[in-house]
């Protein structure tokens, strides 16, 4: 044992576990193209050499359209409404849009997490290709970054899930550490975690990307599929010794992610042109709250119906705007399904705005029978029951 | 204005034990420099400041000439002005340069702010490019504070955790980096001062990889060692700027001692009742008081004392809200609030202007605090008033007796090692994750082939992978949340409640003493029992308790030299000094009623022991002043002359007890057998040797029977006046040392010794100090013993008689006078 770690053993007392005799050995081996083609083939990569790095690359293309679940992969832009108010970059093609998905060496973010693999997809002619980037080792990673902004400067759209706040920022602290411009300064950025949240959020447990992928494209993983968690681990035991099945899991893994990024685009664009009933409470909403309003409302009112989330999200904005007898009838028929939220919104409109005191006080009473007396309901009762009284017990009021 | 303070300790019945007059200093001033940026010198001149003092002028300069500087001048004399002015020079003419300001509290950050906003809005530039960056910023305001700053506002924490491993978002700020300024040098020292040097070291290195080279600008307290503290915080050979050239109010200071209540005992009046006092009576005077106590639980109780008689008195303390400081900081400023008690929070420089009179609670632990608070008091031409009520310890009763002592200028020396292993270890893997790092070079003071050594270390965990002659982060963690910069290690044990609740942290080696099955511990003043610690798992279960009944560990401790120790001969001393282990294992605990401080059970724990490797020193009086203390009955630590008869006796006992400790059951050899009366008390060895009056003990427990035995010898007296005079040479808190009076010290070769072993594993480089101190304190000591108007021991010398038995006052002066003649 070194003499730095024999103190160091010593002032750490019994408290420590025990340092081993062994030093890990600085990996002397010669580390170029040869020592890696062995693996190389056993992931169907290429290795590629620059300067003295060497990296690993596998490339796949996917005739279009291909099967994906219960929907198909098809050569897609991002839907307007995905730019969150952003205006859509200019000739934004099929073609010009990059999906990106990386595997690191933890969640930590910070200058100390590595993306040990970058995967992305693109269209190209009527074909899906997926192109990964491997780091056999960190040595190695300035040859990868310089590789990867290289190839993504052309694109203008990048899409990711959860990328906004996890792979983007980790993948800039990669490019800045290696002094190199950010390709992506002034493209859009679609994180289809924010559009799934807003289309799914409470319809299933979660929104996390293999959730949606099950209940939303209806493809599941295999059973080999690598669980996130593990991934770090793995690629720690591949850097100690590497041997291509510690890594064949996590490139399929990731391969599969970067294609369901482009058949969930394709997807969400679909819904958002022309949503299935069960979605158009939600897209609705999402119209109406980016400004386009009479788009939204329509959506809603069209499946006002038959679906009391749109029947409620149109009564919202129909109050907004002044529009209290449709938003009354909207609240009418919601509290006959049972919604007693909707008679005390009535009881409101009634109250305040038709002054019609009699109707608000049946609607309150109706809203009891739903919710009992809560102390919203027992104060606007008693607040009703004054103004009856004031009124000297008359009848409803010609208004 | 003396009379004030003479009336007050007069009226209260203090004792009055000195008074100086520090003089007033008139300024000595310098041109402004010339090369002065137009917008830097019209703020300056619409800030009324025409000239600088000679110092301020003297840093600019250094700075200038790509030097780095430390200031150590007193309070109020413009340390702020003389770092502004490179920061806003560099401003004014690159628009892109930028600046690092370190500052250990909060409120001090808020402070500065404030100043620096106003004085970059008067050079044309927009005051948003100033930034407050600490773990009260709000995430979502980050981004856009971090594109923005140009000068930086942090502490220490923040920077570790917040910036560092961050690096890559703050690079145009780590390019342009200019001046780092470190504001109160002297406030990191000890495991604190390590871990802050580690975290400027990953400052410095990242700041050389975006091509950047700053210069630096500290200030501190005065210091026994400035340059070399300097230098071993920062890396950086400095230019010390320690003479004060600003204006000083003359003090008229007065040191006076709370009264004794009881002569036989000694003792005295408490400390803060008594400053309290002093202080009503001076705002009674129509003087504005600022009274310094040293805790929180200090500041509450002497503003309940005060409350009835000074309705506008006002707390300052660390825990209040920043809303409910900055209304204090206002209302002494404006003078409605008649007296503000703090804490040592306002020593540090926060400008809250200046009070008539500043009243201390006690000796501050450092006569740069003590001058710190004092600075507080005068006004610009109206001399301020100072008076220091001493307490009842040793180290206040030794400048009771000593106030020369106080303004002899010899200020203590701040000790930091920012190369102690386990620092460096936490600091590497920092370092690795934040840029990988060369294994050929050296670390800070680690050389190369450690730096390898530990790297390889650490890429047995996998978190590092070592390639190509650097070893790279590959890690799941994020290192630095790993490591608390007032910490040392990562083994600490998380205290919670049966429902899961988070209740606090205890560090490893001390939760078995601190939060041991059935211990009571006390969290923010809430009393809970420990159900369960478990040593694996690193945690430990709480109940919520009455708070009727405390418990206290019986800690066994047991020091071993690691190799081979130093020797020194003092005057009547055989001195050792080196690597030790310290084994320690906690045997037990009683539970004691918290009123009346009775015991009410004692009960046994079976915890592992603990060992940890520090540094130790023990001092053992040598042959010549053991025989003398011999013959003049002064010395109780010996192993006696049992007679002819005693080896079998001996030989009779232990088979008596079937060759077993009867204490623990050991039955490794050797045994020894124990008087339970200690032989000394007996007329003759035959009655001193009767069976019943011996039992056998293996040597652990008979060393604490030994301890327990109602005499108190010589030796544990000396221990315990030692152990408080050492902060008068270091600044060291208490429990960053260990003394105690060992009968049988394996330092020594089994002799007898005072025995000073360093709390901190490896040791900050207290004991190394203590050598150059040896015969100081041993003076000090002896004098306080010596100065003592007690009969026989009180808490103001060797400790209390009582339940300690005969105190072993008069032989520990022997003993003293031996090692200091």
């Amino acid at each position: 044992m070194s003499d730095v770690l024999a103190r160091l053993k010593a002032l750490q007392g019994n408290r420590s576990p025990s340092a081993g005799d062994e030093q890990a050995k600085l990996d002397g081996r010669a580390d170029g193209v040869d020592r890696w083609a062995g693996v190389a083939a056993e992931l169907q990569a290429e290795t590629v050499q620059a300067g003295s790095s060497v990296f690993l690359v596998r490339h796949e293309v996917l005739p279009l359209p291909a099967p994906y679940g219960r929907v198909h992969v098809q050569p897609a832009a991002p839907h307007p409404l995905l730019a969150r108010g952003a205006p859509l970059p200019a000739g934004l093609t099929p073609d010009k849009v990059l999906y990106i998905d990386t595997e690191t060496t933890g969640l930590a973010g910070g200058a100390g997490t590595l993306a040990f693999l970058i995967g992305a997809a693109y269209v190209k002619g009527d074909a899906l290709h997926v192109r990964q980037w491997l780091l056999p080792g960190p040595q190695h990673e300035a040859a990868v970054i310089g590789a990867v902004t290289a190839f993504a400067a052309p694109f203008s759209a990048v899409v990711s899930y959860n990328g906004a706040s996890f792979d983007l920022p980790l993948l800039r602290n990669r490019f800045a550490m290696h002094g190199r411009p950010d390709p992506w300064a002034d493209a859009l950025h679609v994180d289809l975690l924010h559009a799934a949240r807003r289309l799914y959020k409470g319809r299933f447990a979660d929104c996390a990307l293999q959730t949606i992928e099950r209940r939303v494209l209806g493809q599941g993983r295999s059973l080999t599929d690598v669980p996130g968690r593990e991934v770090p681990e793995r690629y720690r035991a591949f850097l100690r010794a590497p041997r291509a099945p510690l890594l064949s899991g996590i490139l399929e893994h990731n391969r599969q992610d970067v294609v369901m990024l482009a058949a969930l685009l394709g997807h969400i664009n679909r819904q958002l042109e022309s949503p299935g009933r069960d979605l158009s409470a939600r897209v609705g909403r999402w119209l109406v709250e980016s400004a386009q309003v009479e788009q939204g409302l329509a959506t809603l009112l069209a499946a006002a119906d038959s679906d009391d989330e749109a029947a409620w999200e149109a009564a919202v904005v129909l109050k907004r705007q002044g529009r209290w007898q449709e938003a009354s009838r909207l609240w009418v028929q919601l509290g006959e399904a049972g919604w007693g939220y909707a008679w005390l919104e009535l009881a409101k409109v009634e109250e305040h705005r038709t002054r019609r005191v009699d109707e608000a006080l049946k609607a309150t009473e109706r809203a009891a029978l739903l919710l009992g007396d809560t102390p919203e309901i027992v104060r606007r009762r008693e607040r009703l029951n004054a103004k009856v009284g004031r009124e000297g017990g008359a009848g409803p009021q010609p208004s | 204005m003396n009379d004030a303070a003479a009336r007050a300790v007069a009226a209260l019945g203090s004792e009055h034990v000195a008074s100086r007059t520090l003089p007033a200093r008139n300024a000595v001033t310098a041109d402004l420099p010339s090369d002065l940026p137009d917008s830097v010198l019209h703020a300056l001149t619409a800030r009324g400041v025409a000239r600088l003092y000679r110092h301020q002028r003297e840093a600019y300069d250094a700075l200038t000439a790509g030097r780095d500087v430390l200031l150590t001048t007193g309070t109020a004399s413009g340390k702020s002005l003389a770092y502004q002015l490179p920061i806003l020079t560099a401003a004014a003419t690159n628009p892109d340069a930028t600046a690092l300001l370190l500052f250990p509290t909060k409120a001090l950050t808020r402070d500065q702010a404030g100043a620096l906003k106003q004085a970059t809005r008067a050079i044309g530039r927009r005051e948003d490019q100033v930034v407050t960056y600490d773990a009260d910023t709000p995430s979502h305001a980050r981004p856009q504070l971090r594109r923005e700053a140009r000068t930086l506002l942090t502490n220490p924490d923040m920077l570790h955790a917040g910036i560092l491993p961050h690096h890559p978002l703050w690079q145009r700020f780590l390019e342009n980096l200019n001046v780092i300024v470190v504001d109160e040098l002297h406030t990191y020292r000890g495991v604190f001062g390590a871990h802050v040097a580690g975290v400027l070291r990953r400052l410095m290195r990242l700041a050389a990889q975006y091509g950047a080279d700053p210069r630096i600008v500290a200030t501190s307290a005065t210091l026994g060692n400035p340059r070399e503290h300097a230098a071993r915080m920062l890396g950086r050979d400095v230019q010390l700027i320690d003479r004060d050239d600003a204006p000083h109010p003359a003090k008229d200071v007065t040191i006076a001692r709370t009264p004794v209540l009881n002569a036989e005992t000694g003792i005295r009046r408490p400390v803060l009742q008594e400053a309290a006092g002093i202080a009503r009576l001076l705002a009674d005077d129509g003087l504005q008081v600022l009274m310094f106590a040293g805790s929180r639980q200090g500041v509450e109780q002497a503003v309940l004392q005060l409350k009835p008689d000074v309705p506008s008195v006002r707390s300052y303390r660390s825990g209040l809200k920043a809303e409910e400081r900055r209304a204090t900081e206002e209302a002494m400023r404006a003078g409605t609030a008649r007296v503000v008690v703090a804490t040592n929070a306002l020593e540090l420089g926060i400008d809250v202007g200046s009070v008539d009179a500043v009243v201390l609670a006690g000796y501050p632990g450092s006569t740069a605090s003590m001058l710190q608070q004092f600075g507080r008091a005068g006004r610009r031409d109206t001399p301020g008033l100072g008076v220091m009520m001493l307490g009842s310890g040793p180290m206040d009763q030794y400048l009771a007796a000593n106030p020369d002592a106080l303004f002899a200028g010899r200020a203590e020396r701040a000790l930091v090692n920012p190369d102690h292993l386990l620092v460096a270890l936490d600091h590497l893997r920092c370092a690795a994750f934040e840029r990988p790092l060369p294994l050929t070079e050296p670390y800070g003071g680690l050389p190369a082939g450690d730096v390898h050594a530990l790297a390889s270390h650490l890429a047995e965990d996998g978190d590092l992978h070592l390639a190509d002659g650097h070893a790279y982060w590959v890690g799941s963690a994020y290192p630095a949340e790993g490591v608390s910069l007032r910490r040392l290690g990562r083994d600490d044990v998380t205290l919670h409640t049966a429902d899961g609740r988070v209740v606090g942290l205890v560090d490893g080696p001390s939760a078995r003493w601190m939060v041991h099955p059935g211990a009571v511990y006390v969290h923010d003043g809430r009393p809970y029992e420990v159900t369960q610690l478990d040593l694996n798992t690193h945690v430990a279960t709480l109940r919520e308790a009455n708070g009727e009944r405390l418990t206290r560990a019986n800690r066994e401790v047991d020091v071993q030299p690691a190799g081979m120790l130093k020797s020194a001969t003092p005057s009547g001393a055989d001195v050792r000094l080196g690597e030790v282990d310290v084994r320690e294992r906690v045997t037990g605990y009683r539970v004691i009623e918290r009123q009346t401080g009775r015991t009410l059970a004692r009960h046994a724990l079976d915890l592992p022991p603990t060992q940890m490797r520090t540094q130790g020193y023990a001092v053992a009086p040598n042959p010549a002043l053991l025989a003398g203390l011999r013959e003049a009955g002064a010395w109780g630590s010996d192993a006696n002359d049992y007679g002819p008869d005693w080896p079998r006796i001996k030989a009779q006992v232990l088979k008596r007890d079937g060759h077993a400790c009867r204490a623990c059951g050991a039955t490794v050899a050797p045994l020894h057998v124990h008087h339970r009366t200690p032989f000394r008390a007996f007329a003759t060895a035959a009655d001193a040797n009767r069976p019943d009056n011996l039992v056998t003990l293996c040597p652990a427990c008979h060393r604490k029977a030994e301890r327990e035995v109602p005499v108190r010898s010589s030796l544990a007296a000396a221990a315990h006046v030692l152990r408080s005079l050492l902060p008068i040479w270091l600044l060291t808190d208490v429990r960053d040392v260990r003394v105690q009076a060992d009968p049988a010290s394996a330092m020594v070769d089994g002799r007898a010794a005072v025995v000073i072993t360093e709390t901190i594993p490896g040791g900050v480089g207290l004991v190394d100090a203590l050598a150059d101190l040896h015969a100081p304190l041993m003076a000090a000591a002896r004098d306080t013993v010596a100065a003592c108007a007690c009969a026989s021991g009180c808490p103001s010398c060797v400790g209390p008689a009582g339940d300690l038995g005969h105190g072993g006052k008069h032989e520990a002066l022997e003993l003293l006078q031996g090692w200091a003649p």
